[in-house]
């Protein structure tokens, strides 16, 4: 890990140990099949180990970190911290909205580094986000990112999850022709629920990307993943 | 093997020992409830995260480990034993359930948790007890008041309820009672010291509510076409009692309310109870119909049922000076018992499955529009209480005269003059 990952690393586990008595703060520790975001493997179809680092504040502010294994195009096993923080406010029983942004880095290649802010709403069983990215993953314009998730409870520890995103983007650099700018992913899971373990097995689906992508994924576009994570 | 097949098989040997262990009963739960206390922590609103298996809902209780230490901090320091949890997201809140160790007052326990920023608010955990009187007699040897009184089987021909869930919070239902085959869409349990069992309270309530009719057998439901939620947060106790508590009914109101019950059944009553008033608050304002059963021990009639907005039901053969109560039948009362058999009910807890059945028929006419205490004609004066067919008839002015000679109403004095 490069020194500036560990600083900020370290500055964010600081600034979360002064949060006081109030503060909510939940960490959690992952293996993942296959680390995919919006549908493309961010680990080249590896498995990899994840650890997410989150603060609530009473009032409804939030500040996170997560840390990734990632195998890009390029920069082979590197890791990637994404730091997030917002506000979530219940605006009725069941019903609430958020706004925040992020900032993803990488250990490696600094090109690929993008922020990103978001807004959102949530139900008890549904929600829907957007987002967008002025460089998303180093591009020279603007990304903007739609997604729906629902989570319907079969009972007190397994839930089925569903997710379904639309991302709009650029035309990767240094390609001349046209190419498409819309890629829809899809996300079918059983989410199992076992004290503090958290158990994962999904089936995800992407349309083809772009080869000029930065992502190696030299997966298919459609796999099952699996997660196991224990949150303390 | 593969990373996700060997993953597969993990997470189902999890799930079988859950199951397995769930089904162990906790010996000393129930005696130990007088020193019990409910502790409410912020479940924050669901938020971004970077983890792959978040799913952005109320109902991922992702962060539970943050609050599961907040709640063991809590316990330690108030020398407390941590029992018991469940996030109730239409509150915003995760309940925790602590117990106080003999010989503390629990009133100052929860004062001092209550002082603690870190807490939304506590409360001492409630008992609450079904309302029915005497013993289940068998055989059936009358006929459903109901039918006598209010003709359901001629306002069934304009009403049945259909697929209108209607969640029974109760004891357990036998669900595959052969008049209750098919009517119970949704079976949870809430009461951690013992498995789900087909019990006589919540399968009284649930007959007389939503048997079916025309099969020939039992009796028939006031609302034959709903679809029951049988919710067990009440258990069966030695002495044949029924009784409950703020926790179980809490987390069978908060599934209720998630899973879009449009009538609520609370045949029961107990001492006034600030989670259960958050959750109730929350079902009015969503326009789900309320009812609960009248305790007339109880001052104003215990609660649920003295709650505004609550819809209480009494019994149309007890005296009652309570304002703005809805009357029904609640004695002799012939409906399913455990053992696919039939018996004889008596208590305002069945006044109230009457009332939940009618306001089931008005719902299934207006699904989108709440059923009030305003929408029951009738009283104390005619047998049954509620006028049942002005009741429908006022929800469906096209159909007027259909049913106007058939079903009128008797009064109570003339139906007592022919008893005798």
């Amino acid at each position: 890990m490069t020194p500036a990952v560990a600083r900020r690393s370290l500055a964010l586990l600081m600034l979360f140990h002064c949060g006081g008595a109030l503060a909510q703060l939940s960490t959690t520790a992952s293996i993942v099949s296959d680390y995919r975001a919006r549908g493309v493997s961010l680990s080249d179809g590896q498995p990899a180990p994840q650890l997410t680092i989150n603060y609530d504040h009473p009032q409804g502010w939030y500040l996170g970190g997560f840390a990734s294994r990632v195998n890009l195009r390029g920069v082979e096993d590197s890791t990637q911290l994404v730091t997030y923080a917002g506000y979530a406010h219940l605006l009725s029983p069941g019903l609430s909205w958020e706004a925040g942004a992020s900032k993803s880095f990488f250990q490696r290649g600094a090109k690929y580094e993008y922020a990103e802010s978001f807004i959102g709403l949530a139900t008890e069983n549904l929600s829907g986000r957007l987002s967008y990215a002025p460089h998303y993953f180093g591009k020279k314009d603007g990304s903007l990112y739609g997604e729906l998730n629902g989570n319907a409870p079969l009972n007190d520890s397994v839930r089925l999850v569903a997710h379904l995103g639309l991302l709009h983007s650029p035309s990767p650099q240094g390609i001349a022709l046209p190419t498409p700018t819309y890629r829809a992913d899809l996300r079918l899971g059983l989410n199992v629920d076992i004290d503090s373990w958290k158990l994962q097995l999904a089936w995800l689906a992407a349309q083809k990307k772009h080869p000029a992508y930065v992502y190696r994924d030299g997966g298919s576009p459609q796999t099952w993943v699996s997660s196991i994570g224990y949150e303390f | 093997m593969r990373f996700a097949d060997l993953l597969l098989a993990v997470l189902l040997a999890c799930t079988a020992a859950r199951t397995s262990a769930q089904s162990q009963p906790v010996p000393d739960a129930q005696v130990a409830e007088g020193r019990q206390v409910l502790v409410m922590l912020h479940l924050p609103a669901p938020h971004f995260r970077p983890d792959s298996g978040y799913s952005g809902a109320y109902t991922d209780n992702t962060g539970h480990g943050a609050r599961r230490r907040i709640a063991a901090e809590l316990a330690q320091h108030h020398g407390l034993t941590l029992l018991s949890d469940w996030p109730m997201p239409v509150l915003g809140i995760d309940c925790y359930v602590m117990q106080a160790p003999p010989g503390v007052a629990r009133q100052s326990v929860v004062a001092q948790l209550a002082a603690d920023p870190r807490v939304e608010w506590a409360q001492p955990m409630a008992s609450f007890s079904a309302l029915e009187s005497g013993s289940v007699r068998d055989p059936l040897y009358a006929t459903q008041p109901a039918a006598k009184f209010w003709h359901i089987a001629e306002l069934h021909a304009h009403a049945t309820g259909s697929r209108v869930q209607v969640a029974v919070i109760d004891s357990g239902v036998e669900s595959d009672h052969p008049d209750l085959a098919g009517q119970v869409a949704l079976q949870e349990n809430f009461v951690d010291a013992s498995p789900y069992a087909a019990e006589k309270h919540g399968t009284a309530v649930a007959g007389i509510i939503a048997a079916k009719a025309g099969n020939g057998i039992g009796i028939e439901g006031v609302a034959p076409g709903a679809h029951l939620m049988a919710l067990r947060a009440c258990w069966e106790e030695a002495d044949h009692g029924t009784r409950c508590n703020s926790f179980t009914l809490g987390k069978a109101l908060n599934f209720a309310l998630l899973h879009k019950a449009q009538v609520i059944n609370m045949s029961l009553g107990g001492p006034s109870d600030i989670l259960m008033k958050r959750l109730v608050d929350v079902a009015l304002a969503r326009g789900v119909t309320v009812v609960a059963a009248v305790d007339p021990q109880l001052p104003g009639g215990g609660f649920p049922a003295a709650y505004p907005g609550v819809i209480a039901a009494a019994s149309d053969h007890a005296q009652s000076s309570i304002p703005a109560l809805v009357v029904a039948p609640g004695q002799d009362i012939p409906t399913t018992v455990p053992g696919g058999r039939w018996g004889l009910v008596n208590g305002t807890s069945f006044s109230a499955a009457h009332v939940s059945g009618m306001a089931a028929l008005l719902a299934g006419l207006h699904p989108n529009v709440p059923v009030k205490r305003s929408d029951f004609f009738g009283g104390s004066a005619l047998a049954g209480g509620i006028d049942a067919c002005a009741t429908v008839l006022h929800a469906m002015p096209h159909a007027a005269g259909d049913c106007a000679c058939a079903c009128a109403p008797v009064l109570s004095s003339k139906a007592n003059k022919t008893t005798e």
